[in-house]
């Protein structure tokens, strides 16, 4: 297979319009690692030596092989890569992986195809695209490919890091974590796109390692000899992804990252398996372990953000937020809290007019676009916050004005809004 | 030597009500410091209560005690003014200089030819006879109005940088805040917000300044002891005296008292730090200015606030806050910092008057105890002596003597019951489901689409 030659195909990127709850936005420009979807399955498509077209019909498709994929669905470039290579050119098939870590970390909510020998995906190698032009629609179309094409299961590899999980009721989890490059989701949900963010440190390590072997090796020596030790946390501080005029104070700690352009991080900072987008900025003290940050957003002094993906141009500055998605231009408030844990079951989700599990009991919540959490609450875990949402403090439950004359010495408790003797109330 | 003349005036600092010279600015009392900044720009400075103390004729240097003027302003302007007969005020361009510091004071717009638009402080040449207090105010203040009616303007162009600040941006565009940094300095200090402001302009310029001394062979040698028994510890900072930090420390950009006590994980960046100050395990202090004896407990957050001497610290988050003195901050006091209701607005001169400033935190009164889960608004100060405490209904007051480890409890009315019982037909709760049919295509329910544009 390996010497197999890599046929010429279009790549159909079928634009369903298939939206992201609570966001509202097309799957194609949901944000994966700080990159629209849409552009992750054009680099994928470009990669594997196909032309990437999309398309709002059936009836643009055209004659010949090609590769056709729906704007919800993720490929990773070497998943599609090694798919194209796996096919017969001459038979329809279907994207499939074995049941793995990975596999099924992301599992839950996805509408995907769920057969003995794996998971399906709906991307889908055609002999001649053309066949399917006199489909009515999307929806038919991906009925009729599913039915046509065989089942293909790529081979992949995979590593997993061992996290343990907060014990409940004396019950030690512990939680695997999946490290591969060959990754395939169907982005439907906030929870999926979460957890297909969370999977891009492993994605995007393997193929800058791939595609830049020289250079890798170059930064591994370059870090064993100034780090001059085997420690792995000393030599992964030395390893990181770095763009053009960042600032990172001398006293913060970055450790396999990806920084954008214009990156600042503050002193005493943490940024740990992070990606950081143009124009971020990391306050002193602030903490990103596993997570995406976008562009020109704020993690402020002393936040704590853990796997939690913020979109570009928000302020978060909550105590800690793990598990989380916050969207565009939001403000995210200190005292704000999302809780992230359900001590019986699953955490539930809506989804499509009802309730699905997300398939695990440790989730935070999702805020959409240009929204303020300002007020004092505690979010049950699992909560999709709709765009422009604008939440603030009770003013029963704030102390919002002072009265004149207050006793000195007196003991006071804040009341409706205001300040009163205790005695009194 | 020249002589400038501190007048006493009526000014208090609500919600302290000290006069403006206790204030408590770049690391000691604004009295303190306008005494220093006088004799670094070689001026001797004399303080008087009334205006009996003051000569009837110049030349003297006058201004109020709550003028704070940096010595290279002081300096500059005196130079430009010597010898002159004529009576002369200081005025400077408009610039993140003037504007900073300036919502509230009583500064005052000018128009000079050679700057449309100047500001114009408090500081007076009076080369002639003192005026007769004039503009319908009586005792010290008149004396200013009458000079700042009848005097020249004397413009000192300070050259100047600006920090860019970045805050929260709350439903608006990232908001911005221009810091200046600069020598050349005045500010009126005559709300807390002043004491705020100021101090986050003089932690940088003292900061320089101890720096650029040149220090001794004594002292040379008694901060190289400091820093080796450190390593590490105290980058491009001052320390005097005594120092007791931790190893993994950092103390970075920084004046440090003697007998300072810095814990394990702690940071003190751009800071000013009194005597006798104890920083906890994991606290750490950024733009701040903290008093003597100043105690702050472990794993605290400050960020651009004033503390005056001998208050007590613990917190989450403290962000542009001015602390009094002898007060308590309990960890899981609340004050929120970002507005989301325009400008914060805070009691000034008998009324609510705007700050022009989304990001302001609350002021504390001095010996000011306050307890769990007070909460604030930005903008509000607490008088002196307050003492907060959290309504009763909100905490657990009452355990029960047992507990079935089945039976999940919630806090109800100062007790711990089951859940069952406070809320009956209770299960656990889940997300609401989604409104509409959703899949491909779908609704949206009228909420407007995102806002595309920055970083997409």
């Amino acid at each position: 297979m390996r010497n197999k030659k890599r046929p010429t195909f279009e790549g159909y990127i079928c634009r369903t319009g298939t939206t992201i709850e609570p966001f509202c936005e097309d799957a194609s420009d949901s944000l994966i690692a700080n990159e629209p979807l849409i552009e992750t399955q054009k680099r994928a498509i470009r990669r594997a030596g196909g032309t990437p077209r999309q398309v709002r019909a059936p009836s643009e498709l055209g004659p010949g092989p090609a590769v056709i994929l729906f704007d919800r669905v993720y490929v990773s470039d070497k998943l599609m890569k090694d798919f194209v290579k796996a096919v017969d050119p001459a038979a329809p098939a279907m994207l499939g992986l074995a049941r793995c870590i990975s596999v099924e970390f992301n599992l839950p909510i996805q509408d995907v195809v769920i057969e003995d020998s794996g998971v399906f995906y709906s991307c889908f190698w055609v002999p001649d695209a053309s066949r399917y032009a006199g489909e009515p629609d999307f929806l038919a179309l991906e009925s009729r490919l599913k039915a046509d094409a065989g089942r293909v299961v790529v081979k992949m590899r995979e590593l997993s890091a061992s996290l343990r999980l907060p014990s409940l009721a004396r019950q030690s989890r512990v939680f695997k974590f999946p490290i591969t490059s060959s990754v395939a989701a169907h982005v439907v949900h906030w929870v999926t796109l979460l957890r297909l963010n969370s999977l891009q440190w492993g994605v995007r390590w393997l193929e800058y390692m791939r595609g830049d072997a020289l250079g890798m090796a170059q930064k591994t020596v370059g870090a064993l000899a100034s780090a001059a030790t085997v420690n792995p946390y000393r030599l992964m501080s030395k390893i990181n992804v770095v763009g053009p005029d960042c600032e990172i104070h001398p006293s913060a700690y970055v450790e396999a990252s990806f920084l954008g352009r214009g990156v600042k991080i503050g002193a005493g900072a943490t940024v740990r398996n992070s990606f950081l987008g143009d124009g971020a900025v990391v306050g002193d003290a602030a903490y990103s372990m596993s997570s995406v940050l976008g562009a020109e957003s704020y993690l402020t002094e002393g936040t704590a953000l853990i796997w939690t993906v913020v979109y570009p141009g928000s302020s978060v500055g909550n105590v800690k937020i793990q598990m989380s998605m916050i969207g565009r231009d939001t403000y995210v408030g200190m005292w704000c809290s999302f809780l992230d844990a359900k001590f019986i079951g699953d955490i539930m989700v809506g989804h499509r007019g009802g309730l699905v599990s997300a398939g695990t009991s440790f989730l935070g919540s999702c805020v959409g676009n240009n929204c303020v959490m300002g007020g004092k609450v505690l979010i049950m875990p699992g909560r999709a916050i709709p765009n422009g949402t604008f939440m603030v403090m009770r003013p029963d439950e704030c102390i919002v004005e002072i009265p004149e004359q207050l006793p000195a010495g007196v003991p006071l408790i804040r009341e409706n809004g205001t300040l009163v003797a205790l005695r009194k109330a | 030597m020249r002589t400038a003349y501190i007048l006493k005036t009526e000014t208090r600092i609500h919600p302290f009500g000290d006069p403006a010279g206790a204030a408590w600015v770049g690391g000691g009392t604004l009295a303190a410091l306008q005494d220093e900044e006088l004799s670094l720009a070689g001026i001797r400075p004399v303080h008087v209560n009334s205006l009996a103390g003051l000569p009837p004729v110049g030349p003297f240097l006058l201004l109020p005690d709550r003028l704070y003027v940096s010595a290279r302003c002081a300096a500059v302007f005196a130079a430009m003014v010597e010898d002159s007969g004529d009576n002369a005020m200081l005025c400077m361009p408009r610039s993140p200089v003037t504007e900073y510091a300036r919502p509230l004071s009583s500064v005052r717009d000018v128009s000079l030819p050679a700057a449309r638009e100047a500001v114009a402080y408090d500081l007076f040449y009076v080369g002639g006879r003192l005026p007769a207090p004039a503009g319908g105010k009586a005792g010290t203040d008149g004396v200013f109005e009458a000079l700042a009616a009848s005097c020249a303007r004397v413009l000192v162009r300070p050259s100047y940088s600006v920090d860019r600040l970045r805050h929260p941006n709350v439903g608006h565009r990232p908001y911005v805040t221009q810091v200046p940094v600069s020598d050349s300095i005045a500010a009126h200090v005559e709300s807390w917000v002043h004491v705020l402001w100021l101090n986050h302009v003089l932690a940088s310029l003292v900061v320089r300044r101890a720096l650029a001394a040149k220090p001794g062979p004594v002292e040379v040698l008694r901060r190289a002891a400091v820093s080796a028994n450190v390593p590490g510890c105290v980058v491009n900072s001052v320390v005097g005296g005594t120092l007791d930090a931790h190893p993994t420390a950092r103390i970075e950009n920084s004046i440090v008292g003697s007998g300072a006590r810095v814990g394990a994980r702690a940071l003190v960046k751009d800071c000013i730090l009194g005597d006798d100050v104890v920083v906890g395990d994991g606290t750490k202090f950024v733009n701040c200015v903290v008093g003597d004896r100043c105690n702050s407990l472990s794993d605290s957050l400050f960020v651009r606030s004033t503390f005056y001497p001998d208050a007590t610290l613990s917190n989450l988050f403290v962000r542009e806050c001015v602390v009094g003195r002898f007060a308590f901050l309990t960890t899981a006091v609340l004050c929120f910092a970002d507005s989301h209701e325009g400008p914060v607005r805070v009691f000034h001169d008998g009324q609510m008057r705007s700050t022009g400033r989304h990001v302001l935190g609350a002021c504390m009164g001095h010996e000011t105890t306050l307890g769990t889960r007070a909460i604030f608004l930005p903008g509000l100060a607490l008088p002196n002596g307050c003492i907060i405490v959290m309504p009763p209904g909100e905490g657990v007051h009452k355990v029960p003597a047992t507990g079935d480890p089945a039976v999940p409890l919630v806090w109800d009315a100062g007790t711990l019951r089951p859940v069952e019982a406070v809320f009956p037909g209770y299960r656990p709760a889940d997300a609401e489901p989604a409104e509409g049919p959703g899949g491909m295509a779908r609704d949206c329910g009228g909420r407007s689409p995102p806002a595309r544009g920055r970083g997409t």
